[in-house]
């Protein structure tokens, strides 16, 4: 067989039109069909079940990283444009607000630093678009109401717990290491993210503000001050994780209009 | 009949503060559970299909005619395929023996964190050495973070028990006699919650190592939805003693325990 089979042109024209994924498969196959001209044994290749499973395992784990990736570029879209608000309406003229946004805007940034790399090491491509669907769905509602502080941070509250439950899902999903570390050591961070942003919650709702501080004032806490950011469960949900296949690469629309990332 | 049915508002308030607690105590761990049996069946139904897609290319691929091309060379195909040497896919199954020791070591660790919360909150009552040293926001804490690490003990210990094993009663003996000294020289709020602090984060960076590790889904799951409420623990700690709460990006891995350790 020569590389001009027709078989082989028909099988790179395919490739040409599938997803990515799909077409790192083909090409995969068209690599191996090569080898086969010079005596490899294809079916012994294709009949080897394993392979097969660790290569849709490849697969899956590049779309679940893209769409981790996705909830990245929506939580620094959001981040951003919050610290852009007035600081009467962001909280920003509280230094420990202040500093909570920026700090944990640049940790999303460097997580989906780590997403895109783990998605592109497993031959997948980077995710720079947002996830429109939670966007529209969860984000844009929100948008229209945010006046004050509590409101900002119901905001990005409601996005750290979705991305922290949306991870520990994804990471007992995936089948290649390099998927599951990242997803396993970030989902964490923004369970940390969420717990904090419910005390701000509590103590901005209850009128004392001055007490989101560092160091805190321990002796003027309320009691409630102390577990309402984690008492709600003893092991996190994952029933609010988002759909893995909704933030890949071949899957995100073109942006909507009126969304910024 | 309706005379007997008459109780006092006190009394209906107590009791239904009762069934809450019960609630409280019994519904996550049937949530758990529950959840855990749903989520296991959806990572399976999405592994499968991912493995169909695969399966399906392959039809395609050999409907080619490719399947003739090759006669030998079996390993030179395999590395063209580029399948993961690193594929770490969980088990729908119970958990194995090496899930079972890590199960033991997560359990051990729980017990070790609820025996710590316990002395703590003893040392602040009336007439012991903490009294009126612990403010009411890390009384609160304590109380809560010490019944989740009991539930989060009771669902390994479950793990244990189902595959026909004891459950783990003693707490971790490599941390036990470090964490025993300290308390006998913790004078003040921020020793305890520097006792504690490291109590969560050595089971938060265990959980998340062992996430990499464990082979079945539903021990990967457990230790994945356990590690964010440690971090959250972590996070509320580190505002407690006046430092920044969410301080790591990723969660690091370099205090993990293991069960061979």
């Amino acid at each position: 067989m020569s590389l001009d089979d027709p078989r082989l042109v028909e099988l790179s024209e395919a490739a040409q039109e599938e997803s990515p994924e799909r077409r790192r498969l083909l090409a995969r196959s068209l690599a191996v069909a090569v080898a086969g001209a010079v005596g490899v044994s294809v079916a012994a290749l294709f009949a080897n079940a394993a392979v097969t499973t660790a290569l849709a395992d490849s697969i899956a784990d590049v779309a679940i990283l893209q769409t981790a990736a996705s909830l990245e570029n929506l939580a620094i879209a959001v981040y951003s444009n919050a610290l852009t608000l007035a600081p009467s309406i962001n909280g920003t003229d509280n230094p420990f607000v202040a500093k909570f946004l920026a700090m944990t805007l640049k940790q999303h940034a460097d997580h989906l630093q780590a997403f895109n790399s783990a998605a592109q090491s497993l031959g997948g491509q980077p995710q720079t678009d947002l996830d429109h669907t939670m966007y529209s769905t969860v984000v844009t509602p929100a948008l229209g109401s945010l006046k004050r502080p509590a409101d900002v941070i119901d905001l990005v509250l409601m996005v750290e717990h979705i991305t922290a439950q949306t991870y520990a899902k994804f990471a007992a999903a995936v089948g290649e290491v390099a998927a599951l570390k990242p997803l396993a050591s970030i989902a964490p961070v923004e369970a940390q993210h969420a717990a904090v942003l419910r005390a701000m919650q509590a103590l901005l709702g209850g009128g004392a503000p001055q007490l989101i501080t560092l160091p805190p004032d321990l002796t003027a806490l309320p009691a409630a001050a102390g577990d309402v950011g984690f008492r709600q469960n003893s092991f996190y949900p994952t029933s609010g994780a988002r759909s893995a296949s909704e933030g890949t690469v071949a899957s995100v629309p073109p942006r909507a209009s009126g969304t910024t990332s | 009949m309706k005379d007997d049915l008459q109780i006092s508002e006190r009394e209906l308030l107590a009791m239904t503060k009762s069934l809450e607690e019960m609630h409280s105590d019994l519904f996550p761990r049937v949530q758990h559970l529950l959840v855990g049996v749903c989520e296991v069946t959806a990572g399976q139904a999405a592994r499968v299909a991912a493995v169909s897609r695969i399966e399906h290319s392959r039809r395609n691929f050999l409907r080619g005619g490719l399947v003739t091309a090759g006669a030998i060379g079996g390993g030179l195909a395999l590395a063209g395929c580029g399948g993961s040497t690193t594929s770490n896919a969980p088990s729908p199954a119970i958990a194995n023996g090496s899930d079972l020791k890590m199960a033991r070591l997560a359990a051990s660790l729980e017990v070790l964190a609820v025996n710590t919360y316990s002395s703590a909150l003893n040392a602040a009552r009336a007439g012991k050495p903490l009294e009126g040293l612990i403010p009411t926001a890390l009384t609160q804490f304590a109380t809560t973070a010490r019944r989740q690490h009991q539930d989060h003990c009771d669902a390994w210990n479950a793990m244990l028990q189902s595959a026909g094993q004891v459950a783990q009663r003693d707490p971790d003996p490599k941390l036990n006699g470090s964490v025993q000294t300290a308390l006998g020289r913790v004078r003040d709020a921020a020793d305890v919650a520097k006792l504690v602090l490291t109590l969560e984060n050595v089971a938060l960076q265990t959980y998340t190592n062992a996430a990499s590790v464990l082979s079945s889904t539903i021990a990967r799951e457990q230790a994945l939805t356990i590690a964010p409420v440690e971090a959250q623990h972590a996070a509320i700690l580190n505002f407690v003693l006046g430092q920044y709460p969410v301080a790591d990006t990723f969660v690091p891995v370099s205090l993990a325990r293991i069960p061979s350790d």
